[in-house]
């Protein structure tokens, strides 16, 4: 079956959402804390970042808070965490099918 | 930045949805001293530090956010100065900083921000491809109203078609060359490092200024061959022993007195000549139907195609009858009405030589066909 738009989230639209899941924060302090969680894997370049705002945020996903001075901060909103505890169930179902062990079809009896 | 006196400029040798290309071109500048300073469409402008240094550049395409100077602030925090916009679209950042994370680190992300750069690729292939239909278009009607195609190509008219032939071919390329261009830019990563390179660069530059120097040169050649002095004749008397063309007083004895001469002329894709009557003045009223007409063109066209061509042009429909003309192995004779005349034609073929005769006027033109013989 075709994947929807944000029916399952890049590895860099997850960790956004998981960002804002944890507070509301401004786009630096997003890549920043992305960076630390993920202890340097997952690098979010600020071009990427700003491809990605204006989508979830366009989406519902997430939501303008407050505006200080030129500095802009995002929060998630209900729809964006549902998608977000939605994503983490998927992914831990993927793991839990991966660890399930190798393979075997059922005999037919 | 504006660029100032003792400033370098220098072309990107890449196309703007080249983008890490662009970015490696720029970086290679910067490890030879130059520091980037302004970008007007391709060419680069850049200032030249006291050493060389080991920035990065890197391209990014603006999105919709519509706050640019907060973007501009989150990028300058991690790391990226603006440095210059290459056009509304897409901006140049420097990171002095070898730790600051690479702008776009998200192929996808980026693949989606370029789909507006995708668009207007689109468009503007369908803009050139309009624009070569209309110019297919009116070339089709100009050449009708000239009675055909070969005929237009043969007398003083096909020395424009060069020029037209040139606005399809133009519009043509350019259609293509943003629908290659559209292509090559969704197949290709964005984001890879090392597509660069000097003698990649160096090759892209001899094919563009290659390309732009032969359409010049075949540019200057149409211009001249179009417009060189191909040599005119006016005022030759008939008859001419190399042009069966019959004098008017030849077809009619009524018109006795009647000069008539011939004018000679080179075009681009014929030698070819055309009567001129000169009736005694006050002989005929102007409007008057008695007032014989005569037009004779004849072509000796660069290739028999286009004889054969013209020949045909005239013929077709006309319901034309056969004729035999000494010296020519093709001879059509058809008749029309207009303006109150009844007017009499004849169209002859010989390989590359077509005689077009146009007459109104007392007598019947094919009781002296034999004065056409060659």
């Amino acid at each position: 079956m075709p994947r929807k738009t944000l029916e399952t989230l890049s590895e860099p639209m997850f960790y956004v959402l998981m960002a804002l899941r944890h507070g509301t924060l401004c786009g630096a302090e997003i890549v920043q804390w992305i960076d630390r969680r993920t202890g340097h894997r997952v690098a979010l370049g600020p071009g990427t970042l700003y491809t990605i705002l204006p989508k979830l945020a366009e989406a519902g996903m997430i939501r303008e808070t407050e505006t200080d001075g030129r500095r802009r901060s995002y929060e998630l909103t209900d729809r964006g965490a549902a998608l977000y505890d939605g994503e983490c169930r998927r992914l831990r179902q993927c793991v839990a099918d991966m660890d399930a062990g190798p393979f075997e079809p059922a005999k037919e009896a | 930045m504006a660029k100032r006196a003792g400033d370098t400029s220098k072309s990107f040798p890449y196309e703007k949805y080249e983008i890490d290309a662009i970015e490696g071109w720029l970086d290679e500048q910067a490890r030879q001293g130059l520091r980037l300073t302004l970008v007007q469409g391709r060419r680069c402008w850049f200032e030249k530090p006291e050493t060389p240094a080991m920035t990065r550049y890197r391209i990014d395409v603006r999105g919709k956010h519509t706050d640019e100077q907060e973007r501009l602030d989150t990028y300058a925090q991690l790391g990226w100065q603006f440095v210059a916009a290459i056009d509304s679209r897409m901006s140049v950042y420097r990171a002095d900083r070898p730790d600051a994370v690479e702008i776009n680190t998200d192929e996808e992300a980026l693949q989606e921000m370029l789909g507006r750069y995708y668009r207007w690729e689109l468009f503007s292939a369908l803009f050139y491809l309009a624009m070569g239909l209309f110019f297919v278009h009116a070339f089709w009607r100009w050449s009708a109203k000239a009675g055909g195609f070969f005929t237009a190509a043969l007398g003083p008219l096909g020395r424009d078609i060069p020029i037209g032939l040139l606005f399809v071919l133009y519009s043509l390329f350019c259609c293509v060359f943003h629908l290659v261009t559209l292509r090559r830019a969704r197949v290709r990563t964005q984001t890879e490092r090392g597509y660069h390179s000097p003698a990649l660069a160096k090759r892209r530059l001899v094919v563009v200024w290659g390309i732009s120097l032969a359409l010049i040169v075949f540019y200057l050649c149409i211009l001249l061959g179009n417009y060189i002095f191909l040599g005119v004749r006016e005022g030759v008397p008939l008859p001419d022993a190399r042009y069966p063309v019959p004098a008017l007083e030849e077809l009619a004895p009524e018109y006795a007195g009647t000069k008539t001469t011939l004018l000679e002329s080179g075009y681009l894709f014929s030698r070819g000549c055309s009567v001129s009557e000169a009736v005694s003045a006050g002989q005929y009223p102007e409007d008057s139907p008695a007032l014989p007409l005569y037009q004779v063109r004849l072509y000796d066209a660069k290739w028999a195609f286009l004889a054969q061509g013209a020949a045909r042009e005239h013929v077709a429909g006309r319901n034309a009858q056969v004729v035999t003309v000494p010296g020519w192995s093709g001879a059509w004779y058809y008749e029309t009405a207009g303006d109150g005349r009844t007017w009499q034609h004849l169209v002859l073929l010989e390989g590359n030589r077509v005689l077009l005769a146009d007459y109104s006027g007392a007598g019947e033109l094919t009781d002296h066909l034999a004065l056409f013989g060659q």
